[in-house]
């Protein structure tokens, strides 16, 4: 008798586990659906017309989803670009196929014109502009935010605010009669669900484009080259591809893609202003939770999004909205790689030399006293107006981009949650402190209030850091901005403590030492001493083992990790370091507005930190405060220079142009010109 | 390194001192901010918003109380914070002494409080239209002389339940603060004439998609009522033509207008003989409307085809500061008394009828019940039912009940 050694597996494993859930819940679902339900059921979800077509609402528009992510996250697979710029190429692509399709009154038309005219736009960016930043992604990514930027701007120029309907020809427009039993009449009549047309046809194509795209990347010789120029682009070439044009093909398919969600999401639920944005961040949450790069991903994806949207529209109306955040957050922690991700493509922890974008060091010289000495003497040479509404919102706005700054230069982390962080501190002052509106406002003294606000932002800063830092690099950004988003939505619907939409009104810095250090001049002394502490914090810090760990571990996690560093704890304490500054610099924004609503935290206003952090200069602490001053006066006075409603061009055309000629923003510029300066004098002498 | 870069930022702060304030006013000029929304999304209504204060100040000539008028323009997105950063530069920056504006709802409660900074300057309302602006916690240099969203809907649940026979309604709306004063002003009168408003359907802001919403509207309704706003209400009525919905809609006071009203397809049928209720109305009949029609199309060629509510707003308190200027001379001395005196006892003749303001700097005029109709070319506009004349802040309720009723959210009033 010999003791053979079973090599069967002793159970399921968990792949089919999974696979007999999803059976089940399947098996669920279509007897929902086509069954006749009991009262209870009845009773607990409104009706059966109600709960199918939620349903069937979501899955239409889990094809709407997947047909605008699939271009995303083909770019973002198979070229490593996260193409932040997609919104806006779907919104022009539905602006181009409206304009089309009225002027030739053919809808077909438009749909085509759309989905080219994006196709040529993807080709024209791969080639002018991805093509020369490849390798650098940080800046592939700041270069597609700031064209959308620009481009939702000129948009909004070109066709203005109104929102335009597309008419869908009558052949795709009005409800079918579906064979799903909704009711029966009290005279034995059956009553079956009418469903819109349209909605069908949206998902049809999507299930067309979505296997179609499945052939080509899979199947097809096309796919196996593009697959293989991502793997080894070198060794691609050297068979005799010409690389560059396949990369340019693939950027013309993602464009393609695009456009054609564009015209046939407009033609759904039409299109403004304001689209991109919603359908950018749409995308993302579809990728982040289906997995980059994979294109059942999206399918996956799209269809838990799309059903949890309108599922929580009817059954959670207040927050529906902020489900399918909660969704992507849950997918982070359990598998952030996403439900069909491959661990590869994580791109956590590659070894780097330093980059252009790492801080230096920085150290105290005359030039530091004589700037200290220039900002304390700022208010005597100047208005009260400009001390306040230039002087303290530069300080505050610096602050909030330093915290940026010093996770990205130190940390290695963009994160583009810090001004939601610092809302967190503002609307816990309104809430613990005194507010006019009505709504809470406990009335605690401002000794205490403002240190928990300040501690509750780091601590949330901190969790934002726990879920991210299972990632890095571009990922850290998008996870960071749908958190942001995510923030945004809970607080706007939200009234017992956020008071929704609304905000809170009449927070004040209080009385202190006699002093209302709500008058410009006071406040500006109290942000320039905040501001001023921040910066010799960061300085400090940077000199001491945990900055030096930190920037280790930005620099080579892998050795950071064998030497003994524990590299998600170190970044999780940097995000609660960054998390403390943007509170602080919360707590005093919401005494400059007096007020904070959602409007204060929007994806618009968290991108402007970008833009401050990145056009002052990423390099050195004192950039961010640079960039602030520059933003903060471009706006006021926008209106006197260009007119104000095309400051977004103008701020978003400045944003490209230091993005690519000085990556280190207009310190770096100074830089570069100084030895031609020098030079000039040696001539001289 | 650290040198030059702090060597740049005090370079950088020098030039911040540059900006003095701007130059005063001179003796014989009187200096005026116009806050409109002239950036982001809703630039098209503050241009037009504009438009309608230009129109005023034509008229006078830009001169009031034998004074010039000097305009300045500030600008906003429509959001609280942009509007009082453009208020602030407006009036510390620019040296406005009068301020009009701002556009909407939420600016006007954010420029509010700040007016309470500013005692020296007159704030004079645009078109924002939020109940609380004027109603709780006012502020003494702040004066109104449009009305407030619940004003608006005067008149339309008495119609709706009186009239129409409607005795259960469910709404639809936005969920947030002008819908619910919307809301509110509806039911104020329809649950008092003994209606019933089963439930509400608040759809967070910027959804488009009311499929599932449409779905989950019960069968056995009289009429809904849609409190969305032109373009969520072509959605809306698309939507819910392309479900085969039957029953008859009410509307909200944006949500009959020219997007609406102008759109083809099949729901059009959806709102042929709509009610509503509004400021203004396209055909109200009146020689002073169609004057301001006529002179509105006449200077403004890129303008709309007839001014919307935004123009009329700031066409009426335009002409309020222009005419209680002329009252007291152009006299801004002693922190602008007698000025501020005249525009809280002033009683104009406007395009609309009637305005005086109440205790509380708030208009009390004239509001257009309107029904969907169309004329003899085909086009839809919204004809004059009823006006339902002086309709004051409280909706022609005791002060006392009508505070009692709290204010306007998610589940006030209620009457299920």
């Amino acid at each position: 008798m010999s003791l053979a050694v079973s090599t069967a597996a002793a159970g399921p494993t968990a792949r089919q586990v999974w696979g007999g859930v999803a059976l089940l819940a399947g098996a669920v679902l279509l007897w929902m659906i086509f069954g006749i339900w009991p009262d209870w059921l009845d009773w607990l979800l409104g009706g059966k017309k109600t709960f199918v077509s939620a349903v069937l609402n979501g899955v239409t528009l889990a094809g709407l989803y997947f047909l605008v992510a699939s271009g995303f996250t083909l770019v973002f697979g198979l070229m490593r670009n996260v193409n932040l710029a997609h919104g806006s190429l779907f919104l022009l692509g539905a602006y181009v196929g409206y304009d089309v399709a009225t002027w030739t009154g053919w809808w077909a038309l438009g749909v085509a014109a759309g989905a080219l005219v994006i196709a040529a736009a993807g080709a024209l960016l791969q080639i002018f502009v991805f093509q020369r930043l490849t390798g650098d992604e940080l800046r592939q990514t700041l270069v597609t935010i700031g064209i959308s930027i620009v481009a939702a701007d000129l948009m909004l120029a070109i066709w203005g605010g109104k929102t335009y309907q597309f008419s869908i020809p009558p052949m795709l427009d009005g409800a079918v009669s579906t064979p799903i039993v909704t009711a029966v009449k009290s005279n034995g009549q059956i009553v079956t669900l009418r469903y819109p047309f349209y909605r069908l046809v949206v998902l049809a194509i999507s299930l067309v484009v979505g296997a179609a795209l499945w052939l080509a990347i899979n199947k097809s010789r096309f796919g196996a080259m593009i697959r293989a120029g991502v793997d080894d682009r070198g060794m691609l070439a050297a068979t005799g591809v010409n690389v560059r044009l396949l990369f340019v093909g693939v950027f013309a398919i993602g464009g393609f893609l695009a456009g054609l969600s564009g015209v046939i999401g407009g033609s759904a639920l039409s299109v403004a202003p304001g689209e991109d944005v919603r359908y950018l961040m749409a995308s993302l949450v579809v990728v982040i939770v289906g997995g980059m790069g994979s294109i059942s991903g999206a399918a996956i994806g799209a269809l838990l999004i799309g059903l949890a949207e309108q599922l929580g529209l009817v059954y959670f109306p207040t927050y529906g909205v902020v489900l399918t955040f909660v969704i992507m957050v849950v997918t982070l922690a359990l598998r952030p790689q996403g439900i069909m991700g491959n661990a590869r493509t994580r791109l956590a922890d590659p070894p780097r030399p330093p980059a252009p974008g790492d801080i230096v060091r920085v150290e105290f010289t005359p030039a530091t006293a004589a700037l200290a000495a220039a900002l304390i003497l700022f208010p005597i040479v100047a208005s009260p107006f400009v001390v306040f509404q230039l002087g303290a919102q530069t300080l505050i706005l610096g602050m909030i981009a330093l915290s940026l700054t010093i996770l990205a230069g130190y940390g290695g982390m963009v994160s583009m949650a810090q001004l939601t962080v610092a809302g967190v501190a503002g609307y816990a002052v309104a809430i613990l402190g005194a507010n006019s509106t009505g709504v809470l406002g406990l009335n605690w003294p401002w000794e205490l209030a403002v240190p928990v606000a300040i501690l509750v932002a780091g601590l949330v800063s901190a969790l934002i850091g726990a879920i991210a830092v299972r990632t890095a690099g571009i990922y850290t950004l998008m996870i960071t901005l749908a958190v942001g988003v995510a923030f945004f939505y809970l607080a706007q619907q939200n009234y017992t403590l956020f008071n929704g939409h609304s905000g809170f009104r009449g927070v004040a810095p209080p009385n202190v030492f006699g002093v209302s250090w709500r008058a410009p001049i006071p406040f500006y002394y109290l942000c320039l001493a905040v501001a001023a502490l921040a910066y010799a914090a960061v300085v400090y810090a940077a000199r001491t083992p945990f900055g030096l760990a930190l920037m280790a571990s930005r620099d080579n996690p892998r050795r950071s990790r064998a030497v003994g560093y524990d590299v998600t704890w170190l970044r999780i304490v940097a995000f609660f370091f960054a998390g403390l500054i943007a509170g602080a610099a919360g707590v005093l924004y919401v005494w400059f507005n007096g007020r904070i609503s959602p409007g204060t935290i929007s994806v618009a206003e968290s991108v402007g930190i970008l833009v401050i952090a990145v056009i002052g200069g990423m390099r050195h602490p004192i950039g961010p405060f640079i960039g602030a001053a520059l933003y903060v006066l471009i706006k006021t006075f926008a209106i006197d220079i260009v007119g104000a409603d095309r400051f977004n061009t103008l701020i978003g055309a400045i944003f490209l142009v230091i993005v690519f000629v000085s990556p280190d923003g207009v310190l770096g510029l100074w830089r570069r010109v100084q030895p031609a300066l020098r030079q000039k004098s040696l001539r001289e002498a | 390194m650290g040198t030059k870069a702090h060597w740049v930022a005090a370079a950088a702060l020098l030039s911040g001192a540059a900006f003095a304030p701007g130059a005063g006013y001179a003796a014989d000029s009187i200096k005026v901010g116009l806050l409109a929304t002239l950036e982001g999304p809703f630039t098209v209504l503050g241009q037009d918003g504009v438009r309608g204060a230009e129109l005023a100040f034509k008229e006078a000539n830009y001169t009031a109380g034998g004074k010039k008028i000097e305009v300045v323009k500030g600008s906003s997105d429509a959001s609280p914070d942009s509007a009082v950063k453009a208020a602030r530069k407006l009036v510390e920056q620019d040296g406005v002494q009068i301020l009009i504006g701002p556009l909407s709802g939420d600016e006007g409660l954010a420029v509010k409080d700040y007016a309470k900074t500013q005692p020296n300057v007159t704030f004079i309302n645009g078109s924002s239209a939020a109940q609380d602006t004027t109603l709780r916690d006012p502020a003494p240099n702040f004066f109104r002389f449009s009305t407030d969203g619940a004003q608006w809907m005067a008149g339309l649940g008495d119609y709706a339940y009186k009239d129409k026979g409607y005795k259960t309604v469910v709404t639809v709306a936005e969920d947030y603060s002008f819908p619910y004063t919307q809301v509110f002003g509806f039911m104020a009168d329809f649950c008092k004439a003994g209606g019933h408003v089963p439930k509400k359907f608040w759809v967070p802001i910027g959804n488009k998609d009311f499929s599932s919403v449409i779905a989950a509207l019960p069968d056995k309704v009289d009429a809904i009522y849609v409190a969305l706003g032109g373009a969520d209400g072509v959605n809306f009525l698309t939507q819910y033509q392309q479900a085969g919905g039957a029953a008859p809609l009410i509307g909200g006071s944006i949500t009959a207008d020219q997007t609406v009203l102008s759109s083809q397809g099949k729901q059009r049928d959806s709102v042929m003989g709509m009610p509503s209720a509004g400021p203004i109305a396209d055909n109200a009949e009146g020689p002073a409307w169609k004057k301001f029609v006529d002179e509105y199309k006449a200077a403004f060629k890129d303008g709309f085809p007839t001014p919307s509510l935004f123009a009329h707003a700031y066409y009426v308190e335009a002409k309020a500061m222009i005419d209680a200027l002329d009252k007291v001379g152009g006299d801004l001395s002693g922190g602008q008394a007698k000025f501020r005196d005249a525009l809280a006892h002033l009683e104009m003749d406007t395009p609309t009828g009637k305005v005086k303001l109440d205790k509380n700097r708030n208009a009390i005029a004239d509001i257009y019940l309107t029904e969907v109709a169309q004329a003899s070319d085909g086009h839809l506009y919204n004809k004059v039912v009823k006006v339902i004349p002086a309709v004051n802040q409280t909706l022609g309720i005791p002060e006392a009940d009508f505070m009692k009723l709290g204010v306007a959210n998610r589940d006030n009033p209620n009457c299920p």
